[in-house]
């Protein structure tokens, strides 16, 4: 029994290496296709590396945002810095409510933000956080949080993208390695915005269904709301526009929205903003016709309130 | 509680270490731990239905203890026919009551009568197929005199129960593991060491080959009407293997957990699709299932000792029933019908005892022969197969039609990786260790162990690489 306790140990510390080492071969000399529990994101359209490497000289920003692609496809910084408010932005793709309240932990003592606006997809709320924890994995500096979140997820495609990213960013990726500027998605605009003028071609009708609150992402939001309300950072939540089809293809909205409204001073652009359809790149995102239309309204509402928090 | 839920690795660490240690002392304890393990186990599906299992439990204890001790022949009959009746009776409620009530409505509605018979609600609890026929071999073995009863309680529930047969098998007999129950276990570092292995070769099988071929299966079947021509026969050969590779991949998992608790279970695969004959099939593929019907059914039918028409119809109530056996669907029924069709010429000719050894057995390579009658044999099952995976017999008989239909070739996975390299991979190690147990059980152990376990870590990271990221149920546990 004793050699069986003591090959068991021996062979798992044994596997660990060759597995570490594997993924790691398999990383660098693989196709995309034949890594299927592989997703490095770096170098891929969501460019959320080049949007973290940003923030390593950002300081004390007038406005942060947060919230998934409606956030970093939806908000111009070049906009609001015509009224005076420095942006930064801190949207990745599908980032669940764990990711920000990671990325809010990690970065709002650093930017000292004046004013939050938080964007809100509400399908986030049963996301599994899968896509945006390997975004982040690949893409931000690794941590203690960032591993603790890879085990919260517990999924075997974090896991190995953790093990391949400290390896990428131990011996590969250096302070001069930078991430293309402009991708199939858009371009990157300093700020941490994707600009993007391709026009929404249209896509058949979808089922309807209801959007579906999960208890852990909700506690995650409800953390994040705290440590605004305890740091005193004034902030909105928004709901950036989709295209008209893909908003009424769930029928709970309005619930969503008296929800939403318990957290704080929240506006749903839908009903708001009247974007016409060659506004939108796809049928969730605006491109930037639509992002002019949507940052004025936007500003037209809260320029009050941001002028207060920000002094300008 | 599946198998490949982290779950179960807790799960059986923790069983594994009040086994070995903390009830190392009394074999009795041992059992009384493994069974209320077992039934912790069967509770993570449903803890409802632990009482019916416990029901089944008594029900069998009892009625093995009467037949044994009655005097006369028709008391011994007459407890036998109770409990098949109540077992069966049981099985039939659950499983098939709402396939009987919708054939009837369908019948009577063919016949020009309205008939609107509610459905009911049922849900089938999960492995009754196998903890039911499990009972039913312990009380048919007592009424044969193949073995007394056990006064023990507890061993006999713990046979009925022990958890890694419970949900899916090998279904097995009391006259193999009771005697295993009812005396000390001796921890055999080789024995453990050989269970291990085997139950990673069970997990490759199934998270990697299985899963992954699913994804190709599950498109291909659940979307027939969209696909021609080579697009539907690559949907039926990836059922095949995944069908294979999810079932022996679960039996292999099983047969390590048990031999990892010092218990030697009965073998249900052996490498059948190196088959040379659908006989030879059937001797290869789930094999303790197989052997039921021959021992319980076939043989008290009359067996190979009657003339060839009875022959012949008792293959087909053999055949129909195990088709039957695996769910309440006409689909089934007509797989079981389609393999006694093709078991048929054998019977008739006297070839089905024929390809008894294995394959190219001293060569390296099969003969083109041999490969000849392993690609018919292969293509057989995998013709039957459409009509196992099919959701209804109409759908089965489209899916074949369209086989037929030129059209483009489509892939609808992007997991491609699985057709070109891991499905050869795993067929290879297959073939160079058809001779063994299970394909690795000797795959490499003249190598230097550092040698051997990069082998086994490869197979860790293929997956760890490859497994699909969500956790599918076993096929078989739905029968």
């Amino acid at each position: 029994m004793k050699r069986l306790l003591q090959n068991i140990l021996l062979f798992t510390f044994f596997c660990l290496v060759v597995y570490i080492v594997l993924v790691i071969v398999a990383g660098r000399v693989l196709p995309a296709g034949w890594k299927t529990n592989l997703n490095y994101t770096v170098d891929e359209p969501k460019l959320t590396y080049t949007r973290l490497k940003e923030l390593d000289t950002a300081k004390n920003t007038d406005i942060l945002i947060l919230g998934t692609s409606h956030a970093y496809m939806g908000y111009d910084p070049r906009i609001f810095l015509q009224h005076g408010w420095k942006t930064v932005n801190l949207g990745t793709s599908a980032q669940s409510f764990f990711q920000t309240e990671l990325l809010v932990k990690r970065y709002i003592k650093q930017l000292n933000p004046k004013f939050v606006i938080f964007d809100i997809y509400p399908g986030i709320f049963s996301n599994n956080g899968i896509e945006s924890g390997l975004d982040l994995v690949s893409s931000a500096k690794l941590n203690k949080d960032i591993v603790a979140m890879t085990f919260k997820l517990n999924n075997i495609k974090v896991y190995n993208t953790l093990i391949y990213s400290a390896y990428m960013q131990q011996f590969v990726l250096d302070t001069t390695y930078a991430e293309p500027q402009a991708n199939r998605d858009g371009a990157y605009i300093k700020g941490g915005y994707v600009e993007s003028y391709s026009t929404y071609k249209g896509t058949m009708p979808a089922d309807k269904g209801i959007y579906k609150i999960h208890a852990d992402q909700l506690k995650a939001f409800e953390n994040i709301i705290k440590m605004f309300n305890e740091r005193k950072i004034p902030y909105v939540l928004a709901q950036a526009p989709m295209t008209p089809a893909k908003y009424f293809e769930m029928t709970n909205n309005d619930a969503i929205d008296t929800m939403l409204a318990n957290y704080g001073r929240y506006y749903n652009f839908n009903k708001i903003s009247n974007i016409p359809i060659n506004c939108f790149r796809d049928e969730h995102h605006l491109n930037q016709n639509g992002v002019n239309i949507f940052n004025d309204d936007f500003i037209k509402i809260l320029d009050p309130t941001i002028q207060k928090a920000c002094g300008k | 509680m599946l198998f490949t839920h982290p779950k179960f690795a807790l799960f059986l660490i923790i069983v594994f270490g009040l086994y070995w240690f903390a009830s190392k002392r009394s074999f009795r304890l041992q059992n009384v731990l493994l069974l209320i393990a077992s039934y912790v186990f069967y509770s993570f599906w449903d803890w409802r239905f632990t009482f019916l299992l416990l029901f089944s439990t008594v029900l069998d204890f009892y009625t093995g203890l009467k037949i044994y001790n009655s005097n006369e022949q028709r008391h011994k009959k007459a407890w036998l026919a109770v409990s098949i009746c109540i077992n069966l009776g049981v099985l039939v409620f659950f499983k098939y009551c709402n396939f009987f009530l919708h054939s009837f409505n369908q019948s009577m509605h063919l016949l020009g009568y309205k008939s609107d018979v509610a459905l009911l609600n049922i849900i089938l609890p999960v492995g009754i197929s196998f903890y039911t026929f499990h009972g039913l071999s312990y009380v048919l073995d007592v009424y044969y005199n193949k073995r007394p009863p056990t006064n023990n309680f507890i061993q006999y529930a713990l046979f009925v129960s022990f958890f890694p047969l419970l949900v899916a098998g090998p279904i097995e007999r009391a006259t193999h593991l009771l005697p295993q129950i009812e005396k000390p276990r001796q921890f055999n570092y080789y024995k453990a060491v050989d269970g291990l292995r085997q139950m990673l070769w069970g997990f490759f099988k199934k998270l990697v080959i299985a899963d992954n071929c699913a994804v190709y299966a599950n498109n291909i079947f659940d979307n027939s009407h969209y696909f021609y021509g080579i697009t539907l026969v690559l949907g039926a050969v990836m059922f095949s293997f995944q069908i294979y590779c999810d079932f022996s991949g679960y039996a292999d998992i099983a047969l390590g957990t048990a031999r990892l608790l010092g218990f030697d279970v009965v073998k249900n695969f052996s490498f059948p699709y190196f088959s040379r004959s659908v006989a030879e099939f059937w001797r290869r593929w789930n094999i303790s299932l197989s052997t039921w019907f021959r021992d319980y059914l076939y043989i008290p039918l009359g067996g190979s000792r009657v003339n060839l028409g009875r022959k012949i119809t008792n293959v087909f109530i053999v055949f129909l029933l195990s088709g039957l056996w695996h769910g309440a669907n006409f689909t089934f029924i007509a797989w079981g019908c389609l393999n006694a069709f093709f078991i048929l010429p054998s019977i008739i000719f006297k070839t089905n005892r024929h390809h008894l050894d294995t394959v190219a057995q001293d060569k390296l390579l099969p003969s083109l022969k041999e490969v000849a009658q392993i690609v018919a044999t292969f293509t057989l099952v995998t013709f039957s197969w459409i009509f196992f995976r099919a959701p209804s017999f109409d759908e089965a008989i489209f899916f074949i039609q369209r086989i037929f239909v030129k059209g483009p070739v489509v892939m609808p996975a992007d997991n491609r990786l699985v057709l070109i390299v891991l499905l050869p991979l795993f067929i290879f190690i297959e073939w160079f260790g058809r001779r063994q147990n299970y394909a690795i059980e000797k795959f490499g152990l003249q190598w230097p162990r550092v040698v051997r376990w990069c082998f086994y870590s490869f197979i860790v990271f293929c997956i760890g690489m490859y497994k699909e990221t969500h956790i599918t149920p076993f096929i078989y546990f739905q029968f």
